[in-house]
């Protein structure tokens, strides 16, 4: 579904990104884990056409998507959820998720994605008419997840969606996209809770240093002793 | 001082208010899509009112009728000049764009002397001079006319911003402009329209208010100082704030005038403004 083969990319002259390569099959929850500074939060936003790619490919469903920027990424059914959450701050629950299905794709289905998200988190449709800035950093995660998937996303990509999150919340989000996974979205996920999301996943992706160092199966990667010793630190 | 020479002022100065207000709110919308300050604000008025100058010596057009004409006109330059001059400077930083909105003063104010000369010059329209009386008031028609249409498209366009899929994409760009990105909203071409429209809204200001101006070429300082004013005295890019902002100096700079003669009227929008900072930084209605 998501092919990603010999990927450059960066900020101006400086690459972070060097010879990634990434796969995501249809209906897949695949993990990308690492330290922070691995790369994943560029890597993420090069696959979202948020960073142009200096090298390399981005195919998705057999359709070259590299350097044709978010518009068409969002076109093509990618869809990211950022770090950090990003919601508009001053608009409200409504009118967030209204902005996540604006592009002209998802836009006549807005009515029906809005009920779905409403079903998924009823604490946003609770707080529907509330301004985004005045909820908790658990709710923004839900209205950041749900603006995504306002947007009928194909492939959902989450950067760091348990940061900063409280061990409650962390569970209810993760609750939410296992969900979302077994409906049949296909979801990649970066995190640097690594237990956490290599629970969830079928495979995983380690990152360090802007390359993928180790790939598997998700159960694997976790009590590889290499994989632990060398690049995650703590498990 | 009597209650009736109080009111006449008061009405006055809520005409100029909304006149005002628009003028600020069309530099908000500019200022909040992508930072730019817009010093050459006050000369697109400017330019629209020697617009239609010139279409009534060529032919004997009305300024009113001009105005629409002159709407579509500014929208489309501002479009244009939004995407081949605006967008690849302010790419280069904010204070590029300030130097770019600089340099087009200069050049729109050389640009009408060169055509039309330093001399100073009345638009006749189908209103000048006269005067519709409502007991007791009395009220110049072409402030009136003015005044009101002011005061609709301000309310037309605060409805668009806040109620419409164009709205909320111009919010969200304004808030958080990655993030917009990511919804697949097109930032530059939203980023266009808003700079058209804020232009275009200026074309269509300056022949509707021009009965009640004398028109020399270095005039658009005035409306882009008293723009930056109410703006800031609202609180920076917020919509509200310079309605409100615009209707309150607008009705203080009248009393003033009244009371204490037009040079401290002319001082108060000023006041205001140093008031406000000192009291509330981020303005009247300015977050952070």
């Amino acid at each position: 579904m998501l092919e990603v083969s010999g990927l450059v990319s960066g900020y101006g002259r400086i690459s972070i990104l060097r010879d990634v390569e990434l796969r995501v099959e249809p209906g897949e929850l695949v993990a990308l884990v690492g330290v922070n500074g691995a790369g994943k939060t560029t890597l993420m936003k090069t696959i979202a056409g948020l960073v142009p790619a200096s090298a390399g490919r981005i195919t998705f469903e057999g359709s070259d998507l590299t350097g044709r920027g978010a518009e068409r990424a969002v076109d093509a059914g990618i869809v990211l959820v950022p770090e950090g959450r990003m919601v508009f701050p001053r608009m409200t629950v409504w009118e967030n998720l209204m902005l996540g299905g604006v592009h002209p794709r998802p836009r006549p289905h807005r009515e029906a994605m809005l009920k779905r998200v409403f079903d998924l988190f009823p604490r946003l449709a609770e707080r529907r008419d509330q301004k985004a800035a005045t909820m908790s950093g658990g709710e923004q995660q839900m209205l950041a997840i749900g603006r995504g998937l306002m947007a009928q996303p194909r492939l959902l990509i989450l950067d760091e969606p348990s940061l900063g999150l409280s061990p409650l919340m962390v569970q209810e989000t993760y609750g939410a996209l296992r969900r979302l996974n077994a409906e049949g979205l296909t979801i990649l996920l970066a995190e640097q809770n690594v237990k956490l999301s290599l629970a969830v996943s079928g495979r995983g992706y380690v990152m360090e240093n802007g390359r993928i160092v180790l790939t598997g199966a998700s159960g694997e990667l976790a009590h590889d002793p290499a994989t632990r010793k060398a690049y995650l630190g703590r498990l | 001082m009597s209650g009736e020479v109080l009111l006449q002022a008061t009405v006055q100065g809520l005409q100029m208010g909304a006149i005002y207000a628009l003028i600020a709110l069309s530099m908000t919308l500019i200022f909040s899509v992508g930072g730019l300050l817009n010093f050459a604000h006050g000369d697109f008025m400017a330019l629209a009112m020697y617009g239609a100058m010139a279409l009534y010596q060529a032919f004997r057009m009305d300024a009113y009728a001009a105005a629409p004409l002159m709407f579509f006109l500014f929208l489309l330059l501002g479009f244009v000049l939004f995407r081949h001059l605006v967008q690849p400077v302010l790419a280069a930083g904010v204070l590029a764009g300030a130097q770019l909105t600089l340099g087009l003063v200069f050049i729109q104010e050389n640009l009408l002397l060169l055509l039309f000369g330093g001399d100073y010059i009345n638009v006749p329209t189908v209103l000048s001079n006269r005067n519709l009386g409502v007991p007791p008031l009395v009220m110049p028609w072409p402030l009136l006319v003015g005044s009101v249409l002011a005061a609709v498209l301000t309310a037309v366009l605060y409805v668009v911003l806040m109620r419409t899929d164009f709205g909320r994409q111009v919010r969200a760009i304004t808030q958080n402009r990655d993030a917009a990105a990511l919804m697949g909203i097109r930032v530059g071409r939203i980023q266009a329209l808003a700079f058209g429209i804020g232009i275009g809204l200026l074309g269509l200001t300056g022949p509707m208010i021009v009965a009640q101006f004398t028109l020399t070429p270095a005039m658009g300082l005035d409306f882009t100082l008293i723009a930056l004013i109410v703006m800031v005295t609202g609180g920076l890019g917020n919509f509200t704030g310079s309605m409100v902002a615009g209707v309150i100096i607008g009705v203080s700079e009248s009393l003033a005038s009244l009371l204490y003669g037009g040079t401290v009227g002319a001082m108060i929008p000023y006041a205001i403004l140093l008031l406000v900072l000192l009291f509330r930084p981020h303005g009247l209605m300015g977050e952070h």
